[in-house]
């Protein structure tokens, strides 16, 4: 039983990590346009689409993980420059305009890569780690790994530079900011360009442990958007660790429930957290969502 | 009556839009044809009780299309596995979509813009999961096939221009109610506390029963159009109320205009003119109407089609003004 346990924990682990990591996406661009990105769960796939690719063409895997991003973030600045500029100051139509492109971004993936899911062998050849009574793949361990590496790498931007406080503050005083000669737009398209970036990421990761359909987009910016939720929006430091916390408790869940409801797992904690305490469980801030 | 008339200005645009549906069997020359009508006649009634959810509440619904789906699902189990005549199948759909969209609705009473789009993006995805795996019910991915024809009276509706008879009326008059229930008292409330909620409730409007009362309307409608969907394929599957499905329908909504009653018709007609002309490539509408509301919400606020109207007459009005001067 106790073998089971530490399974289940582990897998959650590795499954949070990734929910963590998109859910950090979402978290900057909101706490530098007040906006939800609604697009977040596509750059994950498009980014796994694109990095399965330039494996297939012959590329190491870790050369396409680092590619793929890239190639998606030049891609997502340049739409930020030629059109969400123009409403990055009103959150309610930048959602609009990102759940439009979130409709793009999958209709595109599906005329590109087709129906069928896909995924890429393991990185590894499949080598194992033994941890306590439960084991890993090294491609888990390069999901945790990279996770806690980015983690960090972005706990340092928020708490300690200038660059990240900014990107708050664009929000929260945007007069004084602007006052300070802080340039708003600027500031969101570099949020944009950083989720992006960190949402490709995740998927190029994932895509050696799991099977990625052009729809699969939806699903995944859901549980990010949960994972954010679960630790507060505002604070893109903690998102990881809500991220973990959805993990663990959806690969838990299969204990209790069939296979197929798995996901309304974390639909439904979603819920209740949106509705009952919208600030977030592992949020100090008493501030009502509006 | 003529003061009626008046006070209800949105009755003359279901009026017109009645006299173009009879129109319709004019230039149609054979049954798919029909089927295509029909689905335009469903999809303008989803999209005018999102608009009443988008543009009179200020609420946002991103589940709308598992609404509908919920409504063809009662249907289309009611008549073929427990013998229920049409007809009540299609009480019992709009009644589910009504209680669906209050349980939708719900967070609408906390939450605002995008939170609640995610709220609403959330239960939508659990109604499809629920499609998915509750197989016994709903057939599971693979869905229910043999959907019982539409009957009344003893009159089964099997052909297809007699089933788009059956639509035209019926949306007709749902839509004459939506009208009535816009210039109402209740739709005049509603446009009251979207502007804003704290002096509304001074007035005594209580913010909490209009916001349901617009999703609890707009479900139900959405409820009944599923049940219409279920007798016209005859064939339902999840695959045909995905998110996908409802982003479109938001889609169609903005591009409409969002407080536009006739703006929702027309982008209707639009959708289905544009979905019959890409027929081969299903998904490249949604590739053009993804980029007609990144544009829309991007360059014109407040709907594409009202922006454009707007362009035209102000190019009509300067060009009078020179020839007066």
């Amino acid at each position: 039983m106790s073998e089971t346990l530490i399974q289940l924990v582990l897998s959650g682990i590795v499954l949070g990590s990734i929910y963590g990591l998109i859910g950090i996406g979402f978290s900057t661009v909101h706490s530098s346009t007040g906006a939800i990105n609604f697009a977040q769960g596509e750059f994950a796939v498009i980014g796994a689409f694109l990095c399965i690719t330039l494996v297939g063409a012959g590329l190491p895997f870790f050369l396409s993980s680092l590619l793929s991003p890239l190639v998606l973030t030049a891609i997502v600045v340049l739409i930020f420059v030629f059109f969400l500029r123009r409403v990055a100051g009103d959150p309610l139509y930048l959602v609009v305009a990102t759940i439009a492109l979130s409709l793009i971004m999958r209709t595109i993936a599906l005329h590109l890569w087709g129906r069928e899911p896909l995924g890429i062998s393991s990185a590894f050849e499949g080598k194992m780690l033994k941890i306590l009574d439960g084991t890993l793949t090294y491609d888990q361990l390069l999901v945790i790994a990279s996770a806690s590496f980015l983690y960090m790498v972005l706990f340092l931007i928020f708490s300690k530079t200038f660059t990240g406080r900014a990107m708050k503050a664009v929000v929260e005083e945007r007069e004084i900011a602007m006052a300070s000669g802080l340039n708003p737009v600027f500031y969101q398209g570099l949020s944009f360009a950083l989720g992006a970036f960190i949402g490709a990421f995740s998927g190029c990761i994932l895509s050696p442990i799991a099977m990625l359909s052009y729809f699969s987009g939806g699903l995944l910016g859901l549980k990010g958007f949960a994972s954010a939720v679960l630790a507060g929006l505002e604070e893109p430091q903690k998102v990881i660790f809500g991220g973990i916390a959805l993990g663990i408790v959806e690969s838990f869940a299969v204990l209790l429930v069939p296979s197929g409801y798995k996901d309304m797992v974390a639909l439904i904690l979603l819920l209740l957290v949106l509705t009952l305490k919208p600030e977030g469980i592992l949020s100090k801030n008493r501030k009502r969502m509006a | 009556m003529r003061r009626f008339l008046k006070n209800h200005p949105h009755l003359k645009v279901v009026a017109a839009y009645a006299i173009f549906l009879s129109v319709i069997p004019l230039f149609i020359f054979n049954d798919y044809y029909y089927a295509t009508a029909s689905v335009f006649v469903i999809n303008s009634l989803l999209i005018v009780s999102l608009m009443i959810i988008i543009g009179y509440a200020g609420q946002i619904s991103i589940a709308h299309g598992a609404v509908y789906g919920v409504g063809a699902y009662v249907s289309a189990i009611l008549t073929t596995k427990y013998e229920f005549p049409f007809f009540a199948a299609f009480i019992f759909s709009a009644v589910a979509g009504f209680l669906v969209s209050i349980l939708i609705g719900a967070p609408s009473l906390r939450l605002k813009g995008h939170y609640l789009a995610m709220a609403t993006l959330g239960f939508g995805e659990i109604i499809i999961i629920l499609f998915q795996e509750l197989d016994f019910l709903t057939g599971g991915v693979n869905g229910l096939t043999g959907i019982k024809p539409a009957g009344i009276f003893g009159h089964s509706f099997v052909r297809l221009p007699d089933y788009y008879a059956l639509v035209s009326v019926i949306a007709v008059f749902i839509l004459a109610l939506l009208a009535l229930f816009v210039d109402s008292r209740f739709g005049r409330a509603l446009r009251a506390i979207k502007s804003s909620e704290v002096a509304s409730s001074v007035l005594g409007l209580n913010p909490t029963y209009y916001k349901l009362l617009a999703f609890a309307v707009a479900g139900s409608v959405a409820g009944a159009c599923g049940s219409l969907y279920a007798h016209l394929d005859r064939f339902i599957s999840p695959s045909s109320f995905s998110i996908s499905l409802s982003v479109m329908l938001v889609a169609m909504v903005m591009v409409g205009g969002e407080e536009s009653f006739s703006g929702s018709l027309v982008s209707a007609l639009l959708f289905s003119l544009l979905n019959e002309y890409v027929r081969q490539f299903q998904e490249m509408s949604q590739l053009i109407f993804g980029a007609g509301l990144f544009i829309a919400s991007v360059y014109f606020r407040g709907g594409l089609l009202p922006s454009i109207t707007r362009f035209f007459f102000r190019i009509r009005r300067s060009a009078g003004g020179q020839v007066a001067s």
